[in-house]
Formats: C-alpha cells, sequence, structure tokens
C-alpha cells in the first residue's frame, strides 16, 4: 500500500509549527502560529474528496475495509512487539479532523490578545493540536495510547499558567482524572496485545483488533470482555465527561483561558465520544450489547443530560453555566451511543460535531464580554443587548444553537439521538422509552437555562457600568462568524455537511455490534 | 579444601584478557594518587579530571574489545577468576554504562566544585573504587568475592555521601548510610556464612544446585533473607530504604545521582542475576512464595516511598523517594526469571532512569547550588528565570511519572508488558496505582517552576551541566522513539533478541 502523507502532514504541521514559534523572533510568534493552523486547516479539506462518491466505494464492504489515506510506517518491531506508525481516516475519524484543524484556527485567531508568554503558549497550543490530530486518526492502538496522553501535558500547562485564579487545583484535577483513564486503557491495552492472535501475531492493530476472531471469543472471555469494556468505558467517560467522572470539568474550563475552553469543550470531550466509537465498541462489540451495560450507559446519559442542565439552571457564573450545558449536550452523545441503533449513532456523531461548534461559539462569547466587564456574574450583567447589539445578534444565534432551535445544528443531533433511542431494543421492549421521554423532557430544561441566561444577560434595562462597552471587534467577528455560519449550515443541510460522510462508518460499526 | 580463593589459579597474561577493564581503572586511581602529590591549583585539578576521564574512557574500549561468552548464566566458562566472576554480556554492559555514567557525573561534579582544591582526588579515588566495587558486586558469581565487593562499593559511598564534613545534615546522612550499612552488610555476611554451612560452597550457581537437589531448608531460607537483606538496603527496599533520603540529602547532587542510579542498578543486576541462578531450579511452591515475599516488598516499596515523597519540600528528598519508589518498579522485573525477558527489561529501564535522574538531580543541584537550598520554593518561578531549564526539567518530571513520548514510558510499559505475559498481573495493577500517586509530588515541582513567580535571580548554567543535560533530555525523546532498539539492544545481552 501506498502512503498518501497528507494525514501525516496535517498531523504533524501543527508540530513543526512548534518549532518554528520556539524559534521565531518575539513579532513573530503570533502570525507563525496562525501561519501553521491555517495552513493544516487548509491542508484537512484534501481530505474531502476522498469522501465524495457512491457510499459502497466510500465506506467500503466492512468496517475494516472503510479507511482511507492509510499511512504507515513500521515502529517497534523487536522483543515480540509489533507497533506501527499507522493513521487513517474513515466516516467518524474525518470529520473530527476537520473539525479539529478549524477549531483550532479560531482559538488560535482568539488567543490573539494572550500577553503573558506567548512563545510557551503557542507552542503548547500547536502541540495539543497535533496530539489530538493524532488521536483522531490513529489506527494502531499503542500510538492512539501516546497521541492521548501527548494532549494531558500542554493541556495541564496551558491551564495552570495562563488560567484564572483557581487555576493550579483545576490543571491538576484535569490531569489526575485523565491519567486514570489512561491508566486504566494501558491495561486494556496489555490484554488486547497479548491475548489477540492475528495470523499468529499479537497485533496493536486497531483494524486487526475488531476483526473477529482475533481477540478470544465472547463466549468463553465474557468476564474479561466485560471488564476491558468497562475500563475503556471509564477511560473515555473521563473526556465526554459522564457523571460521577465529570467533576473536573467545570473546573477546567472555569479557569482555563478562553481559547483554551473552546477547545477543550469543542475537541476534547470529543476524543471520549470518539473512543467509544474507534475503539470499544468496534473491538469489543458484544459487551456493548450486553444488556446490563447498555442499561448503565444508558442511564448514566441520562442523569448526564438532566444533572446538567439542572446544575447549569443553578449557575451564576455564565462560564460555569456554558460548562454544565456541556455535561447535559455529551450525556446525549452517550444516549445516542449506548442503545444501540442506527439513528442514534448518526445522531451521536451529529452531536459530537455540532456541540464542538456550539459550545466552542458560547466560550468565545462568554469570553468576549468578559474581556469586556471582566466579570461573568450573570445577575450583574444585563441590558448588553443595546449597547453591543452585533454582539448580542451572534450570541442569540450561538445559544440557540445550543438551545437545539429546529434549523440549527443542536437540533439535529438530539432528535436523531431521541428517535434512535425510541425505537432501541437492546433494554427490552420499553426500558429506552422511559430513557427518551426523561431526555425529551430535560430539552425544556436547556431552553429554561438558556432563555433565561439570555434574557438576564442581554435583556433588560441598560445598565450604567456598562455604558462604554465596545461591540464585538472585527477580529472576533472573524472567529465566531464561521461557528455561526456551520450552525446554520449544519441545521439547513445535515444530510449534505455530514451524515453523508459518517452514515456508512456507523453502519459498519453497528452491525459489528448486532 | 573446596570453595576457598586461590586467587593465582589459572593466572596467565592471556586470561587477563577479561578483567581488563578493572585493571584499567585500579591503575587510574594509583595515577590520581601519585598525580594528587603533583598537581596543584585550579588548572591541577582539571588535569586529574582529565587523567579520570582518560582512564574511564581506556577502560570503556577494554570493555568494547571484551568478547563475552552469551548466555546468562554461564558457569561454563573458564580462565582466571571465572569461578568468582561471570564474564558475560552482562559485565560487559555494566562496565560500559557504568563508566560512561561516571564520566558524565565526574563533568557535572567539576561545575559544582566548591571546596577546597587538595580534596578533589580523593573526591575522584572515592568515585572511581566505588564504581570498582559496583561492576565487581553486579557480577560476582563467588559470594566471598561478592561481600568483598558490596564493602568496597559500600565505604567510598559513605565517605562520599559525608563529604561537606562541615555541613551537619551531611553528617547525619554519612553516619545514618554507615550505620544501616554496617548492620545489613554484618547480615549478609552471616547468610552467606550459613549458606556455605548448608550447601559447602561459595559459588552461586553450585548453591543453587545444592539447594535444588536437596531442598530448602529453614535455615537455608534465614540464609537467604539475609542476603536478601544486604542487597534490599543497596537497592533501598523498605524497610532497608531509611538512609536513602537522608544520605541523598546530605550528598551534593553529583553524588545523589551517582548513589541512585549506579549502585542502586549493580545492587539490582546482582540481584537479579541472583535470583535467575537460584528460581529456576527449585520447586513451584518454593518459587511461588519467593515471588510472592518478593513482590509485596516491592509493592509496599514503592507505595511507602510515593506516598512518603508528597510530603517533602526538599527536592532532593523528593527525588530520593522517588528513586526508591522506581527501585520498587525495578524490583518486579527480577521476578519475571522463567526467561531473560525480565533482566532485559530491568537493563533497558536503568539505562533511561540514568537519564532522567541525573537530569533532574543536577538541575536540582544548581538550583540549590545558587539559590542557597533546594526547598520547592527555590523552584518557584523558574519557568520565566530560567526557560530552557525549567523544559528540560519538565522532560525529566514527566518522565519520571512514566508519561510518553518520553523514555519513562517505553521502559515503563516494558516492564509492564513482560509482567503481564508472565501473569504477574498484580504487579502490574500495583505500579499503574503508584503512577498515578507520583504524578502528584512530580507536578508540585513543575507547577512551582511554571504555576508561580518569584523574584529570585535567574540560575547560571556551566556550559558542561548545559552538555550534560542536553544530552539527557535528547534521550529520553531518541530513546522514545527507538525503544526498539533499545529493548532489542538488552534483549541481546541475554541472547533474546529475534
Amino acid at each position: 500500500m501506498n502512503n498518501s502523507w497528507l494525514l501525516t502532514w496535517i498531523i504533524f504541521l501543527p508540530l513543526v509549527g512548534m518549532g518554528a514559534v520556539l524559534l521565531v523572533p518575539r513579532q513573530w510568534i503570533r502570525q507563525t502560529a496562525l501561519a501553521f493552523a491555517l495552513l493544516a486547516c487548509v491542508l484537512s479539506f484534501g481530505i474531502v474528496p476522498h469522501f465524495r462518491g457512491a457510499p459502497a466505494e466510500v465506506f467500503g464492504a466492512s468496517y475494516q475495509t472503510g479507511f482511507k489515506l492509510i499511512d504507515r510506517l513500521p515502529w517497534i518491531h523487536s522483543a515480540g512487539f509489533s507497533i506501527d506508525y499507522m493513521v487513517g481516516v474513515d466516516g467518524i475519524g474525518f470529520p473530527l479532523v476537520l473539525l479539529t484543524t478549524m477549531i483550532c484556527l479560531l482559538a488560535c485567531i482568539a488567543s490573539w490578545n494572550i500577553q503573558n508568554s506567548q512563545r510557551g503558549y503557542f507552542a503548547l497550543f500547536l502541540l495539543l493540536e497535533t496530539g489530538m490530530l493524532g488521536v483522531f486518526t490513529a489506527l494502531d492502538f499503542f500510538l492512539f495510547y501516546v497521541f492521548w496522553e501527548l494532549t494531558l501535558l500542554p493541556m495541564y500547562f496551558l491551564i495552570g499558567i495562563w488560567g484564572g485564579p483557581r487555576r493550579e487545583y483545576a490543571a491538576i484535577k484535569f490531569f489526575l482524572y485523565t491519567l486514570l483513564g489512561s491508566v486504566l486503557m494501558l491495561i486494556v491495552m496489555l490484554w488486547f496485545f497479548f491475548a489477540s492472535n492475528d495470523q499468529g501475531a499479537h497485533t496493536f492493530n486497531l483494524i486487526s483488533l475488531s476483526t473477529p476472531g482475533v481477540l478470544p471469543a465472547f463466549a468463553t472471555h465474557k468476564t474479561m470482555w466485560i471488564a476491558c469494556f468497562a475500563m475503556l468505558y471509564v477511560a473515555f467517560a473521563v473526556k465526554i465527561p459522564v457523571f460521577p467522572f465529570h467533576t473536573w470539568l467545570p473546573d477546567a474550563h472555569v479557569e482555563a483561558p478562553t481559547p483554551i475552553s473552546m477547545i477543550l469543550a469543542g475537541l476534547l470531550l470529543k476524543m471520549g465520544g470518539y473512543g467509544l466509537l474507534r475503539v470499544s465498541y468496534p473491538i469489543l462489540p458484544n459487551a456493548g450489547a450486553v444488556k446490563v451495560v447498555a442499561w448503565v450507559l444508558g442511564v448514566l446519559a441520562v442523569i448526564n443530560i438532566v444533572y446538567g442542565a439542572l446544575c447549569a439552571l443553578a449557575q451564576t457564573d455564565f462560564k460555569k453555566l456554558v460548562a454544565y450545558s456541556s455535561i447535559s449536550h455529551m450525556g446525549f452523545v452517550l444516549l445516542g451511543i449506548a442503545l444501540l441503533t442506527q439513528a442514534g449513532f448518526q445522531g451521536a456523531m451529529f452531536q459530537m460535531v455540532s456541540h464542538g461548534i456550539t459550545s466552542a461559539a458560547m466560550f468565545f462569547l462568554v469570553g468576549v464580554i468578559y474581556d469586556r466587564v471582566h466579570h461573568r456574574d450573570i445577575p450583574r450583567l444585563g441590558g448588553l443587548a443595546t449597547r453591543m447589539p452585533i454582539y448580542t445578534g451572534l450570541s442569540i444565534l450561538g445559544f440557540f444553537a445550543a438551545m437545539g432551535l429546529p434549523g440549527l445544528c443542536g437540533f439535529i443531533g438530539e432528535v436523531y439521538v431521541l428517535l434512535g433511542s425510541w425505537q432501541a431494543q437492546v433494554l427490552g421492549p420499553m426500558g429506552a422509552r422511559v430513557l427518551t421521554i426523561i431526555a425529551a423532557v430535560s430539552v425544556v430544561l436547556t431552553a429554561g437555562y438558556i432563555l433565561w441566561s439570555v434574557q438576564r444577560v442581554f435583556l433588560g434595562a441598560p445598565k450604567p457600568e456598562y455604558e462604554n462597552v465596545p461591540d464585538i471587534s472585527g477580529r472576533e467577528i472573524l472567529v465566531i462568524a464561521p461557528l455561526g455560519t456551520l450552525a446554520v449550515v449544519l441545521g439547513i443541510l445535515p444530510w449534505q455537511t455530514v451524515f453523508t460522510f459518517v452514515h456508512g462508518t456507523l453502519d459498519h460499526i453497528l452491525r459489528l455490534v448486532t | 579444601m573446596k570453595g576457598v580463593i586461590r586467587l593465582t589459579h589459572g593466572l596467565t597474561i592471556a586470561s587477563l584478557h577479561n578483567i581488563w577493564p578493572v585493571l584499567v581503572l585500579i591503575a587510574t586511581l594509583g595515577a590520581i594518587l601519585i598525580g594528587a602529590m603533583v598537581v596543584k591549583g585550579s588548572s591541577g585539578r582539571r588535569g586529574l579530571l582529565i587523567v579520570a576521564l582518560v582512564g574511564l574512557g581506556v577502560a570503556l574500549l577494554a570493555a568494547l574489545r571484551l568478547n563475552p561468552q552469551s548466555a546468562i548464566p554461564n558457569p561454563q566458562s573458564s580462565g582466571w577468576l571465572s569461578s568468582y566472576l561471570f564474564f558475560d554480556p552482562l559485565y560487559r554492559f555494566v562496565i560500559l554504562f557504568l563508566c560512561s555514567f561516571l564520566a558524565g557525573v565526574l563533568l557535572l561534579s567539576l561545575s559544582l566544585w566548591r571546596k577546597p582544591v587538595w580534596e578533589w582526588p580523593v573526591f575522584l579515588c572515592m568515585l572511581i573504587g566505588s564504581l570498582i566495587g559496583m561492576i565487581l558486586l553486579s557480577s560476582s558469581r563467588h559470594l566471598l568475592f561478592f561481600a568483598i565487593a558490596f564493602e568496597m562499593a559500600s565505604l567510598p559511598s559513605y565517605v562520599l555521601v559525608g563529604f561537606r564534613r562541615f555541613n551537619s545534615k551531611s553528617a547525619e546522612g554519612a553516619a545514618k548510610y554507615v550505620i544501616f550499612g554496617a548492620v545489613c552488610s554484618a547480615l549478609m555476611i552471616y547468610g552467606i556464612s550459613l549458606l556455605y554451612g548448608v550447601t559447602g560452597s561459595f559459588q552461586w550457581d553450585r548453591i543453587a544446585r545444592q539447594l535444588a537437589t536437596n531442598g530448602v531448608s529453614s535455615l537455608a531460607v534465614v540464609a537467604l533473607v539475609c542476603v536478601f537483606i544486604g542487597l534490599a538496603f543497596k537497592i533501598s527496599l523498605v524497610p532497608m530504604h531509611f538512609w536513602c533520603p537522608d544520605a541523598f540529602e546530605a550528598a551534593g547532587a553529583d553524588v545523589a545521582a551517582w548513589l541512585s542510579v549506579a549502585s542502586k542498578s549493580a545492587a539490582l543486576l546482582a540481584l537479579a542475576r541472583f535470583v535467575h541462578l537460584l528460581l529456576p531450579s527449585l520447586t513451584p511452591d518454593v518459587q511461588n512464595r519467593i515471588v510472592l515475599v518478593v513482590g509485596i516488598v516491592a509493592i509496599v516499596t514503592m507505595t511507602l516511598a510515593n506516598l512518603s515523597a508528597y510530603w517533602q519540600t526538599s527536592v532532593k528528598r523528593l527525588l530520593a523517594y522517588s528513586s526508591i519508589a522506581h527501585a520498587g518498579y525495578i524490583v518486579c522485573g527480577v521476578l519475571v526469571f522463567a526467561t531473560g525477558a525480565g533482566m532485559a527489561a530491568i537493563v533497558a529501564y536503568v539505562m533511561v532512569y540514568l537519564l532522567m535522574n541525573l537530569g533532574a538531580v543536577s538541575v536540582t543541584g544548581l538550583v540549590e547550588a545558587q539559590s542557597g537550598a533546594d526547598r520547592i520554593d527555590n523552584f518557584t518561578g523558574l519557568g520565566s528565570r530560567n526557560p530552557r531549564l525549567a523544559g528540560v526539567m519538565t522532560f525529566f518530571l514527566f518522565s519520571l511519572v512514566g508519561l510518553p513520548p518520553l523514555a519513562g514510558f517505553a521502559v515503563k510499559w516494558i516492564l509492564l508488558s513482560t509482567l503481564w505475559q508472565h501473569h504477574l498481573t498484580f504487579l502490574v495493577t500495583a505500579v499503574l496505582a503508584n503512577t498515578l500517586f507520583s504524578l502528584f509530588y512530580y507536578m508540585r515541582i513543575a507547577r512551582a517552576m511554571y504555576f508561580n513567580e518569584s523574584d529570585l535571580v535567574a540560575v547560571r548554567v556551566p556550559g558542561v551541566t548545559a552538555l550534560v543535560l542536553t544530552v539527557c533530555a535528547a534521550g529520553l525523546l531518541v530513546l522514545f522513539i527507538g525503544w526498539g532498539t533499545l529493548i532489542h539492544f538488552s534483549l541481546t545481552l541475554f541472547g533474546l533478541a529475534n
């Protein structure tokens, strides 16, 4: 197989950029970082043509044959290990790669006013981008793990150095939670490798591992399958984050600087959902289909949705409100995946993309107001609509997209997930419907906290202390406009923008499971 | 009389071949002592350093010319001293490893040196003397030879720890070290005499054969435990670890780096060798019991060390506890005795541990020398004062935690996969849980360096130290990307590479 190197270029361009940022003169740091982020983004659009055409051609005959743009180099082939540098994309990796390069580009623009040690900031920023791109493309479990851990270090410092007042606590908490998950993932990695038998050899290859017969059969190794599924679940649930592993998120988001919150919510959380779709379900399909597992995941997902929304209602810190809304929205991703239906899978994938857009937008919007008034206390805000009309308009667009207003992107994901979970068979005849009803009712809570915060922040009589607050600047519009446009386009043309690229792979994964 | 040392047996010029590197080191020792009488002043200091470095270099070359028979253990080897020492690839590796390490330590020492000139040759001699002891310790086949090598490695170490004579901490640390050492080596020698009584032999492989045929009596158990205690003291396993934090705090950074890596790895390799000679011939029942006991010692060691490290305010003490914890990890590798894979994992681990610990201790030494103390507070704001120094320190810390993309992760992974393959799952779990604990205290240093500001002045980094640090940091990255080569090399030592 010939390597096209396109993905390798995309993954490592930010790393090259990091080297450049460390070397260029001080006044060129931001421009250099932006150039590399832009270049990665432009290059990543080169993947799109490979996903055009008839579904059978694009997605292959099965999950295992649906990968495009595979780059493969032998890495460690001694001492009985066989580890490759192997990257590739399919329907679930590709949209997230595109989302990553795009959000990173916008976050880079949003970072323009970072003053304090720019060199370190942009270097870590680009390192983080490489790590995330690697996670979304790695097809070797060892490589996946390395990239997974690679995102930890920059994120720890980005929160810890450039964050808010409680940044140290937030940074170590984030680090510790994720490392807990990674340690469990490492155990699974050991079992996968030494238990696998791919034509007589052990393998880390995620494609081989998902081929039936490579791992010991579910029937004979039921406990091990479910144990591994559970450990992987914890690793990914920490990222999504799912109750009760979610407590790092409000801290990390609130303390992180605005662009980093955009990346955290928009991209890092997606690593969890992606991990479930890439590792857990294709490799351990039977464990995911066990009724108890589906029940646990489904109930936790609904807890996430309801609990996140209730917490969001109770917040007075604007950023914390957005953080809890992320928890609530990511609950839909888990619900869609856990109940194993076609519509649910597609809805979950769509929800990941749309949440990537809306949460990045919301965190940025909160950042804009924080830059101007230096607090995020909702009761003290109010009447901004008259002072900042453009900002208000864009904000309402962003918040309504998150709320799930029909015609905007948040709506499609939630509806698909609910449609899917309504039909789900895995929980027996009634179970899934009960969960669906609870999740659907909680949409009212979402509308509640969003409308209420819009009312408290933007509406009402203008306050004198915000007399001279300037409206949104050109640079800020440059960040928010693409996100707003995407929110509308995805809401109106969901099939053309997302589903057409993902449905085949998701169907293949579902077929492995059932 | 079987077993008594007849040193001249089989002595010819050709048979000296194997022992050349050690002879070169002894000659270097002599040359430094003579040189000390001749040279004066700081130029003399540099001159003696060059003598030492040349000696190490020649020993390295002599070791490279060795062509040891493969396969460990190799009781069939012949020639002078071959009934006392194993001349196998591991012997060669230890010489190469320790000589190049000592060269790095010497360069570091020169830049940290704050004492009268006349003490410099003493210092050099102590380091080289302990080096010879460590080489012999890790390769001894004969238990009397082993006891002598043990003392030869220990005595200079006591002196080195107490070298800062006018510092009360230094005196305290050295005293603790000596007392602990004396008790442990006395126990060990007692154990050796018991073993001789039980088996009628001093040669480790013969003892193993004896125990295999006649069974392990309770007296033999006592004897083996005594020998284990001696080694556990050197490796600093709990509860023989108390000397370690005090000694490292007392010693200069260079000595702390030397002792934490060299002395521990020599003792670890000796232990691994003994376990490999002894265990395979015993009954599975006894094997399992030994594995369980040593495994529990390892788990207690790493857990206690990691928990203790959290409370430290002195970075040197913190790193001492970290080195105890790492010793606990490495000892797990000893328990994989069915093949040489466990020893290969140990070899890979100590090579990488050398880089990360030497790096971390050197940075600490610089900070201590220039800001007066090695408290974590002295690291505050290092990220903005010395971005490059703080950067490499971060590398070392993350590698010590065992995070990719640094070699610390690769060797931990090698160790864990070896343990997993040999069904030592309880050790895998323990190591992973400890990795999680250890994150806290390593990150305390990172946090001090980056998350806070201070008005301390920038640390001046001498050129030589910068070189050592760069080599260590780059090595960690390179060895991560190329860890296949690392493990391949280690397995080759044991004739296991595919």
